[in-house]
């Protein structure tokens, strides 16, 4: 197996034995990344020489005796929102062209000090408005497993990087199901972890009340040496929990006997494809065979996640994106004055998924509407998270599919932006309820496209659902096949 | 700071004042009903948006057929339901108001900051002129 196919922890196990060195990680996802960035777009853009030289520092550090972090030597993606102290941040539009962050996000800060080498950045639907990474202005990222298909979105670029082995590990973040769509759609894992556990700071906002960022790998457990370096409080983020801490456990139990699993007839009805229904089937038996008792339950609020999510993300999405004004940063349109600078940088360096989502924010929040609109979303999130409190006081976890269908051809879904809306039908209810989520492989439809199998557990769960999702990764072997010839 | 307290002067004032709902309804809505969207030039307005004629067919279009989709939230009986802007109880957090330590990098970062800027002279944003409208 070549270097950049390994997973993070094996990586960080032969460069801390020193069968491997950093640099030879880097060169080697280099490698990959010269070969089959092209036909896939995952990364807008690559540090090769910042990359290397990192490598080098850690050596060198190694060499003095310096103990070496968990993410020791491994190469990582980030997602083109999150800042990175001088590298180009421009979540994907044309309105951040040329923009170079000035600080550190803090979970990026995370993974530094775990040993971890930025080494690019990940394509993106723009300002993580979308379900498909065909909304950004550097272009769309491409299924791994089928390039005339979306990866999902809108960490798409993080997602399709994972799948082709590209990099072995990346950061997405996850508003409405931003990492655990693509990472279905991908084949790969990816966690949204609970509300609270990862800061912010550092993040460019979208929907701030559902924004979290978390990472995407092919196995299991490096999601959870990844969730460790990340999480704990923060005081420049105020939403931070104070028990945001987290530890990777050492071993997945081998079988969950006594695990309770909830099985939503809300997410097995007829609106998903059959052909994931069949296969989030099989997952439920390979469950039950490892020792968990299957729980039939009901989350009665789900049809009403998605408009009550685009209600609240919008709304927030449209305030948030205010601060783009073409005044300190960004690329600012000549004017011939503030007011037609404001028009002027905002109608040409935003895309039309971005007018449109402020544009409905916009008037959710006007006066006269509000109550009637973001109000009563407000409401409906209540009850989608009692929905949730109740279900979890009778099981440990509950499962689903990641996606109601699977991924659209390229262009397909843009005539008309509600299908990619209800793309977030079975993510986005986490995100309104605050509590962790993830997705990992279970199958192949008849396509032979990879499905997202999702397992959500209670607030502050992370560790039980990514137990549990190491139980059923070390039961099968979906994990292990990889994506069409031309892309390895 | 100035130009910035500005725009959202004229932001908040617009959505307090020229945005009403329909007519008779009065400003309290319990339940959603049948909404007609505004005209999208006034929407893009208060946005701050320029679009071109053929956004303005597309997007309202679009955004009339979205609004009608959420209006299935309607069905949903939330009377005495509490809101929950966040989904965890989030409580406001003080922390000290001192010097930031130089080494968490939010100082080091001031040169960028500089160059992010698109037109500055002598540390300063340079804008248009607020108001007048003559050519820059």
């Amino acid at each position: 197996m070549k270097l950049h196919q390994l997973s993070a922890k094996e990586m960080r196990a032969k460069a801390v034995s020193g069968e491997v060195s950093p640099s030879e990680l880097v060169d080697s996802c280099l490698e990959a990344i010269g070969r089959q960035n092209d036909l896939l777009g995952a990364l807008i853009s690559v540090d090769a020489e910042g990359a290397k030289a990192r490598a080098k520092d850690l050596e060198a550090a190694r060499a003095r005796g310096e103990t070496p972090g968990p993410l020791f030597g491994v190469p990582v993606g980030l997602k083109d929102n999150l800042c990175l102290e001088g590298q180009p941040m421009t979540c994907g539009s044309n309105i951040l062209k040329g923009y170079r962050a000035s600080y550190t996000a803090t979970a990026v800060k995370g993974l530094l000090d775990a040993g971890a080498i930025p080494i690019g950045r990940c394509n993106m639907d723009e300002f993580a408005f979308g379900s498909s990474t065909e909304h950004s202005a550097y272009g769309p990222t491409k299924n791994p497993w089928d390039l005339e298909r979306i990866p999902g979105g809108s960490s798409g670029g993080s997602a399709a990087a994972v799948a082709a082995r590209m990099l072995p590990l990346t950061l997405g973040t996850d508003t409405g199901g931003s990492i655990r769509q693509p990472a279905a759609l991908c084949g790969i894992a990816g966690l949204k972890p609970t509300y609270g556990r990862v800061s912010r700071f550092g993040l460019t906002a979208f929907g701030s009340s559902l924004d979290q960022i978390g990472p995407l790998a092919h196995r299991v457990s490096d999601l959870g040496l990844a969730l460790q370096a990340m999480a704990g409080r923060d005081p420049k983020d105020p939403g931070t929990l104070d028990n945001a801490a987290f530890e990777a456990g050492d071993q997945a139990p081998s079988r969950l006997e006594g695990l309770k699993v909830g099985l939503p007839k809300e997410y097995l009805d007829d609106r998903v494809a059959p052909s994931i229904l069949a296969r989030i089937e099989a997952a439920q038996k390979t469950l039950e065979a490892l020792g968990a008792t299957l729980v039939p339950l009901s989350l009665p609020h789900t049809q009403y996640a998605i408009p009550a999510y685009y209600l609240v993300a919008t709304s927030e999405a449209s305030s948030n994106l205010a601060r783009f004004d073409g005044v300190r940063y960004g690329n600012r349109q000549k004017a011939k004055d503030l007011e037609d600078l404001y028009l002027e940088t905002r109608g040409k360096g935003f895309g039309e998924e971005a007018k449109r989502r402020i544009l409905l924010g916009v008037f959710c929040l006007s006066a006269g509407y509000y109550d009637a609109y973001y109000l009563k979303a407000l409401k409906v999130r209540t009850l989608l998270r009692q929905d949730f409190e109740k279900a979890f006081a009778e099981v440990d976890v509950i499962i689903g599919p990641t996606t109601p269908f699977p991924p659209f051809r390229l262009g397909e879904s843009e005539a008309d932006p509600m299908q990619l809306y209800l793309c977030d039908l079975l993510t986005a209810p986490a995100n309104l309820a605050g509590i962790p989520g993830l997705s990992l492989p279970c199958g192949f439809d008849e396509d032979g496209l990879p499905v997202g199998l999702q397992i959500l557990g209670p607030a502050l769960g992370d560790e039980t659902i990514l137990r549990v999702a190491e139980a059923f990764e070390n039961a099968t072997d979906f994990h292990s096949k990889l994506p069409t010839e031309a892309v390895q | 700071m100035l130009e910035a307290a500005l725009h959202f002067a004229m932001i908040f004032r617009s959505f307090s004042g020229s945005l009403r709902g329909p007519a008779g309804s009065g400003p309290r809505r319990p339940v959603l009903d049948k909404v007609e969207l505004p005209p999208i030039e006034k929407l893009a307005a208060l946005a701050r948006l320029e679009l071109d004629p053929g956004e303005k067919e597309r997007l309202g279009t679009q955004l009339t057929k979205i609004l009608a989709y959420f209006e299935k939230l309607s069905e949903v009986n939330t009377e005495g339901v509490e809101a929950s802007p966040y989904a965890v109880a989030l409580k406001n957090r003080f922390r000290e108001d001192c010097p930031a330590d130089p080494e968490d990098g939010m100082l080091r970062g001031q040169d960028l900051v500089e160059q992010n800027a698109p037109e500055k002279e002598d540390g300063y944003y340079v804008v248009p002129p607020v108001m007048g409208g003559e050519e820059a």
